[in-house]
């Protein structure tokens, strides 16, 4: 089929201006009618604006106006979000054409010079933003819900161990973009709110707004934060693979190096040693993260079989921090007790006076023996439960172990 | 004590109210017959008089009482009768306080 003369091509453009910028965007509406450039039926799709091209001579008249939309224009609203029928049959009696929505905005387009406006009443148009405001001051409220106060239930109160656990840089580098996304929230509602009272001091909307004066600002911060979000979130399906897949953790039997505290091994010193592996979990995990230089993650299941002819076999999980300061440390042991009490079956174990900086036992969940211990920068959260039948370990006895080995 | 939005009727939502008045109409209708009415002083714009109507029919200064496809029609309720008794009303005394001013003093402006 050859393409006639007269079909109208499309053109994309990124608007200049956020939808709430309703002097902005009707000002850079008009400009590409001005140029030839008129705006398409239902044109906004994921942020772009579609246009038709048509000869300016005959669309240099051409006016855009913006209307507070009274209910949701979400597609998913029951009408699909589009303006009252008996809204279009009004507007379209006075030359005005609805053309598409954008956010909480319906599009109307007129080519009639003398078409009376949209708007005749600053009051009542003021009234209308003023629908929208509260909207947009709730999005914000739920915003500030979902950026602010859920992560803190979600981490429920873990911050620095789930910094360090998701590494801190890619913790702040999550909330920065939150922050950001709340900002424009809180920013959107404001601006609707000085118009309004523009609106209501004035009485007028300038039409014919320098939407140039920012537009550098504004899609340099569009792409920037568009970018983040997307970095952010391709990191973020990376890690859960990993995590997923254990690929960041090596089997014990493969790690060289000499873990800086206790293991099954040293504690029981001189003893026949033999990893139980059938369950595959005998894994190690190092990190290094900006809140704590050096991090392991133990995983060993093990026996010992002793000078005596006793055997000592079990299970020693251990989180091992070198925080960056005794401050951090402190805050992490405790957050791992705190974690640990919200388990069930939580019991406190009494310890004598022992030569560390910190330290709490308890079981917890199925009577499993843990000790939380800080001397200094260092943290252990250990656990070590003992499945022997010919020898267990008293817990003052491998807790000792564990200190002497973080001190050493 | 500020008043709120829609204790203070703008010169569109009277005339708005007046129409209604008159009996039921479809938003057109009122935007025609407000025309006549000021012999064209008083233009409602389209996204005006929607917005007038939607906050009047929450307000229950008017109710529907027919829809025949894209046209709805609307008709005055007691509570808008008396928004709009209570307007003329002011207005009248506004009047009055203007024309009484203007018998004892006249104007010293200048």
């Amino acid at each position: 089929m050859v393409k006639g003369n007269k079909e109208k091509r499309r053109v994309y453009r990124l608007p200049p201006c956020p939808a709430y910028d309703v002097e902005g965007m009707e000002s850079w509406l008009a400009d590409m009618a001005r140029d030839g450039l008129l705006l398409c039926r239902d044109g906004f799709f994921a942020g772009f604006a579609a246009f038709e091209r048509a000869d300016p001579q005959d669309t240099r008249g051409i006016k855009y106006r913006l209307e507070a939309a009274e209910k949701s224009t979400s597609m998913w609203a029951d009408d699909g979000g589009e303006p009252d029928a008996e809204a279009v049959e009004i507007s379209e009696k006075y030359g005005w054409e609805y053309i598409a929505k954008r956010c909480d905005f319906y599009i109307y387009r007129s080519s009639d010079p003398a078409a009376r406006e949209l708007n005749t009443d600053p009051v009542v148009q003021a009234l209308a933003l003023n629908t929208v405001r509260k909207r947009q001051r709730s999005a914000a409220l739920s915003c500030l819900f979902w950026t602010m106060i859920y992560p803190i239930i979600a981490i429920r109160g873990n911050l620095f161990i789930t910094m360090i656990g998701i590494r801190t840089w890619y913790f702040l580098f999550g909330a920065a973009l939150l922050f950001w996304y709340l900002a424009a929230s809180i920013g959107r509602a404001l601006h609707l709110g000085r118009l309004r009272k523009k609106l209501l001091n004035d009485g007028t909307i300038d039409h014919g707004k320098n939407w140039r004066k920012r537009v550098y600002f504004y899609h340099a911060g569009t792409v920037i934060r568009s970018v983040l979000t997307i970095i952010w979130a391709c990191i973020l399906l990376q890690k859960w693979g990993i995590s997923a897949s254990n690929a960041d953790k090596i089997p014990l039997s493969d790690y060289a190096a000499d873990p800086p505290f206790a293991t099954i091994a040293d504690l029981s010193p001189g003893g026949e040693y033999s990893e139980d592996d059938y369950l595959n979990t005998n894994k190690v995990s190092e990190w290094s993260d900006w809140l704590s230089k050096y991090n392991i993650d133990w995983s060993e299941i093990a026996s010992v079989r002793r000078s005596d002819g006793t055997i000592l076999s079990g299970g020693l999980y251990v989180d091992y921090h070198e925080a960056a300061s005794p401050w951090i440390a402190e805050k992490i042991a405790r957050e791992y007790v705190r974690t640990d009490r919200r388990n069930r079956n939580f019991d406190p174990l009494e310890l004598p006076a022992l030569d560390v900086d910190f330290a709490v036992a308890y079981t917890h969940t199925i009577n499993l023996p843990t000790v939380v211990l800080r001397d200094g920068n260092k943290v252990i959260h250990a656990t070590f439960y003992q499945a022997s039948e010919t020898y267990i370990m008293p817990l003052e006895e491998w807790v000792d172990i564990m200190i002497k080995s973080i001190k050493s | 004590m500020p008043r709120k939005a829609m204790e203070v009727l703008t010169e569109s939502m009277f005339y708005v109210l007046m129409a209604f008045c008159r009996g039921p109409m479809c938003g057109i209708d009122v935007a025609d017959y407000v025309e006549k009415r000021t012999n064209g002083r008083v233009q409602i714009g389209p996204a005006t008089l929607y917005t007038i109507l939607a906050k009047f029919e929450k307000e229950k200064y008017v109710r529907e009482i027919e829809v025949e496809g894209r046209k709805r029609t609307y008709c005055i309720t007691g509570k808008g009768l008396d928004a709009y008794t209570a307007e003329l009303e002011r207005l009248r005394r506004c009047v009055a306080d203007a024309e009484d001013s203007a018998l004892s003093g006249g104007y010293n402006g200048g």
